[in-house]
């Protein structure tokens, strides 16, 4: 793959893994400069990449390993995010919809979002992987060096974690 | 009162919460897209930590404090000529500005060793752009650590008034050598010619990023000054750029930054870039590779996985059906996949079965106008 390539990805592939380092991050700031350094990452192992196999999945290794990288380094200092900072502002759900409904959606969406930053990263990471960055299994399972059937056991922990989560803040699932 | 949520909307809500639904600024991209060009241009890596005897770099370390101690950095000029020799000579000339000022800051001490023009040269040489200033800085860390070439910083001039962000080295035709001697990393850039602007206040910014950090420093709007953000969690360094004002060519300056994110200069020649290409205009310009059609069916995560071989390489997807069809209408998926010969197309009959096939282009970009 070549530098122009990677301009392609950026192009085909950004949002996605924009979104994914955005989950990740838990901060716009911070997305942008783990979603930079990705891509500075992927120009110098561009030459490794095979753009006919599936270069997002390449690049969301390279962003899950920075990473993981950042939260070693900062681990013991690391607050726990307050609520009001969840969304940015951001919409969640679709503007077509009714306005009560669309706040209900907005505030499970958030709840949610909150409950997966509790995640232990070994779990949070195929929950992103799969839902945001639409990895298959297998995909994930090459990328964490673990079996699919690993992958398929954390991501069904993770979402039994957030159900219950889900439940302990008055939902019934 | 419980909300219930069913299994079903469970998972919906998974998928709405954690959609790929955010984007990138076009700002960063931009920096990306730009960085990526210079990259493939002039970027040129001289790695020469690999060739320091074990046994020297050994003695490097023994004696740090006292190499500290004495501030000793390699001249400007000895390091253009371990990157650029024919540009060493510019940094001896009477009008090299040999700066030599050091700060510390954050556990890191920088130095600005000096300044040129590569007008400055007598004689052209191929090597040197008489258009463009290079200059050199020495990063090195306070205790003494040897510096890694793996780390990333960033190093470029900025000037009073004009937005940090959009005008730096990434977008003034910039690029870089590097090398480590002594544990000290050594950088000479260049970018386009920035005495056209010395009756500004220009300045050289250095930081512990890859790319030019937002949040590193700030532009006095009224004034145009730019100073370094106090909170910033990094390196950001801001040298003042002693520059000759009578250098300055304020006509030229304008004519330049008009330029600069003007791309209606490039020709009348269209190129073709990604987000133009429809799956339509790929289904018309080039042809479907019949047996590559299959239909898709979701796995037990509603996941839809394709591949097929095509002259030797394997191309595969997985994607979910809202991803392929946001909206839920039959027809073509807008979403594709490119190769280098070809592309992936989806489609949706009126009974929701899903299709994929591989349509080929030849040459993709040129098969699209």
């Amino acid at each position: 793959m070549t530098y122009e390539d990677l301009h392609d990805v950026v192009l085909l592939h950004g949002k996605s893994i924009y979104s994914f380092c955005r989950h990740l991050t838990e901060n716009a700031a911070d997305a942008d400069d783990l979603y930079q350094e990705t891509f500075l990452k992927a120009a110098e192992l561009c030459h490794k990449i095979n753009k006919s196999q599936n270069p997002r999945a390449f690049l969301i290794r390279i962003a899950a390993g920075l990473w993981r990288n950042s939260i070693r380094k900062e681990a013991g200092r690391r607050k726990i995010l307050p609520f009001s900072s969840l969304s940015d502002g951001e919409e969640a759900v679709s503007p077509e919809q009714p306005p009560e409904t669309a706040l209900l959606q907005r505030e499970e969406s958030e709840l949610l979002s909150l409950c997966a930053k509790r995640l232990k990263p070994k779990l949070r990471l195929p929950l992103y992987m799969y839902y945001t960055a639409e990895l298959s299994l297998s995909e994930i399972a090459s990328i964490l060096h673990v079996p699919v059937g690993t992958v398929k056991s954390r991501l069904w922990r993770a979402k039994q974690e957030l159900k219950h989560d889900l439940e302990v803040h008055g939902y019934e699932t | 009162m419980k909300h219930k949520l069913s299994q079903e909307q469970f998972e919906e809500l998974l998928r709405g919460t954690f959609a790929p639904d955010k984007s990138p600024s076009p700002e960063i991209n931009h920096t990306l897209f730009t960085w990526l060009e210079e990259k493939e241009l002039y970027r040129m890596e001289h790695k020469f930590v690999g060739k320091i005897p074990v046994l020297a770099a050994a003695f490097c370390l023994l004696l740090t404090v006292s190499v500290f101690a004495s501030w000793h950095f390699l001249s400007a000029s000895s390091v253009a000529e371990q990157s650029i020799p024919e540009l060493s000579a510019a940094f001896e000339q009477e009008d090299a500005t040999k700066v030599n000022a050091v700060r510390t800051q954050k556990g890191y001490i920088v130095s600005l060793l000096g300044l040129t023009s590569g007008a400055a040269l007598e004689n052209e040489t191929d090597a040197v752009d008489k258009n463009s200033t290079y200059a050199v800085v020495a990063i090195g860390k306070e205790d003494g650590t040897p510096m890694n070439m793996d780390d990333s910083y960033f190093a470029s001039p900025l000037i009073q008034g004009l937005t940090p962000w959009q005008y730096n080295i990434a977008s003034m035709g910039g690029g870089y050598s590097q090398f480590i001697e002594n544990g000290i990393l050594y950088r000479l850039f260049n970018c386009d010619d920035i005495e056209i602007f010395a009756d500004r206040k220009l300045y050289l910014c250095v930081t512990d990023t890859p790319f030019y950090p937002t949040e590193a420093f700030h532009m006095d709007e009224a004034t145009g000054l730019i100073t370094e953000a106090k909170d910033f969690d990094g390196l950001n360094i801001l040298f003042d750029l002693p520059l000759d004002p009578a250098k300055a060519d304020p006509e030229r300056a304008k004519q330049y930054v008009d330029s600069l994110w003007n791309d209606s200069d490039d020709g009348d020649e269209e190129i073709p870039s990604l987000p133009e290409m429809t799956a339509e205009e790929i289904l018309k310009k080039g042809t479907v590779v019949e047996s590559s059609r299959k239909v898709l069916t979701p796995d037990k995560d509603g996941m839809l996985s394709y591949s097929f071989s095509s002259k030797g390489s394997e191309m595969s997807e997985t994607a979910s059906e809202e991803f392929l069809f946001p909206d839920g209408a039959e027809g073509l998926s807008p979403t594709f996949s490119l190769s280098d010969n070809g592309a992936i197309l989806y489609e949706k009959a009126k009974d929701g079965t899903i299709t994929a096939f591989f349509v080929e282009l030849g040459n993709s970009l040129e098969a699209i106008d």
